[in-house]
């Protein structure tokens, strides 16, 4: 052990500029810088033992973060599908027409507050990390100006698939592309879009 | 070239980390580095590591007990619809998923099944401006506030929270559930 290193402890090297802005946060917290950065090691063992990195955490924590500010929430899955059954057979587009302008919000909604970087690649984060959620798989892919957009869910009612699939068609539109191609089956849903133009109608 | 400090932390964490950075691949160093940075990336969104880290475990434990996100205004919109004509099912309803969730709590944490549950309520009730389970020498009070809940669902919510305190054992002693407010007294059963 190196020479004044107090036992049970243990010397690490880190960049010093990265000890500059911890030292600047610990201050502003009034914690010792010790229990600071041992507060941060202790927690990256809570994530692993959670089977993530921390950077899976805290990208987690943003995405759910504009979940937050958009107005979702969390639910029981039972009440949702009740709820949904009872009232997708006597008014099955009145609900698509609400999920789609709901989805159609989001998307403006998205436009609006992702303003680092493409809103589309954000929303395919955001479905990505639904596949901890809702969806056993989700992708959104980009082919020569073609967006591809496939979400597979094994438990998912047909009505909600249904529903799910006009949210996601709102999303797009409100991201400004329009719909080329939409398929549908009990928990599998696959799109197609293209840039809404300029000036197109 | 990067200077370099040194900084000192617990041994038994490094060691630990060092298991880690093995398992993924990663020179200590580099996993030490993104750990820290984490930290303040964290920082920066107004919150602490560690309450991430938190809320992550408990959205985890919520999707495994059956939890989905959905859009609040949809969910009230079928909710009213559905509250007019079938309002003892649903309340009946609601309150069996409650005392499912309550056993949820108990099950996977006997010793503290209600700390478990008030930290679970506390992350998943998001969307209300105010959510407290206070305990106390007799008992227990929950009180819910949101002025976005219609009447539908505070009641339906409120009848979630007498069935998962019913299944961690209290009975309910107080009732004042009006639109957007819940108040609920509870004694050990």
């Amino acid at each position: 052990m190196p020479k004044g290193v107090p036992k049970g402890k243990r010397l690490i090297r880190i960049p010093e500029d990265l000890v500059v802005k911890l030292t600047e946060a610990a201050n502003l917290e009034g914690r010792p810088f010790y229990d600071y950065t041992v507060e941060a090691l202790e927690q990256a063992l809570r994530a692993h033992e959670m089977k993530r990195s921390v950077k899976e955490i805290v990208d987690f924590f943003e995405i759910m973060e504009i979940q937050r500010l958009a107005r979702l929430m969390i639910t029981p899955t039972e009440a949702l599908n009740y709820l949904i059954a009872r009232h997708y057979r006597e008014d099955r587009e009145t609900l698509q027409q609400k999920w789609y302008e709901a989805g159609n919000w989001y998307g403006n909604y998205l436009q609006a507050r992702i303003r680092d970087r493409d809103p589309l690649e954000a929303f395919g984060r955001l479905l990505a990390a639904d596949r901890r959620w809702n969806l056993d798989d989700a992708e959104v892919s980009k082919t020569d100006g073609t967006v591809r957009l496939r979400c597979v869910s094994f438990m998912l009612p047909l009505e909600n698939t249904e529903l799910f699939m006009r949210f996601l068609e709102g999303v797009m539109h409100g991201l400004g592309y329009e719909t080329k191609r939409r398929e549908c089956l009990k928990g599998a849903i696959t799109l197609e879009f293209e840039k809404h133009e300029e000036g197109e109608e | 070239m990067v200077r370099r400090k040194l900084i000192a932390a617990r041994e038994d964490l490094a060691e630990k980390l060092i298991g880690v950075a093995e398992r993924r691949g990663l020179t200590f160093y580099r996993l030490v580095n993104e750990i820290l940075e984490q930290a303040l990336r964290a920082e920066a969104t107004g919150a602490s590591l560690k309450e991430i880290v938190d809320g992550h475990g408990v959205l985890d434990v919520a999707k495994k007990a059956g939890f989905v996100f959905t859009i609040e205004s949809l969910l009230y919109d079928v909710l009213d619809g559905a509250f007019k004509v079938g309002k003892r099912k649903l309340t009946k309803m609601w309150r069996k998923m409650g005392r499912w969730y309550g056993g949820y709590c108990s099950a996977n944490q006997p010793e503290n099944s209600l700390a478990a549950f008030k930290e679970a309520m506390n992350a998943l009730t998001w969307n209300a401006s105010e959510f407290e389970v206070v305990e106390g020498e007799k008992g227990v009070t929950v009180r819910c506030i949101s002025p976005k809940f219609p009447l539908s669902y505070t009641e339906l919510f409120s009848s979630f929270l007498e069935g998962a305190l019913e299944a961690l054992g209290f009975k309910c002693t107080g009732r004042e559930v009006s639109t957007g407010v819940i108040a609920l007294e509870f004694k050990r059963g």
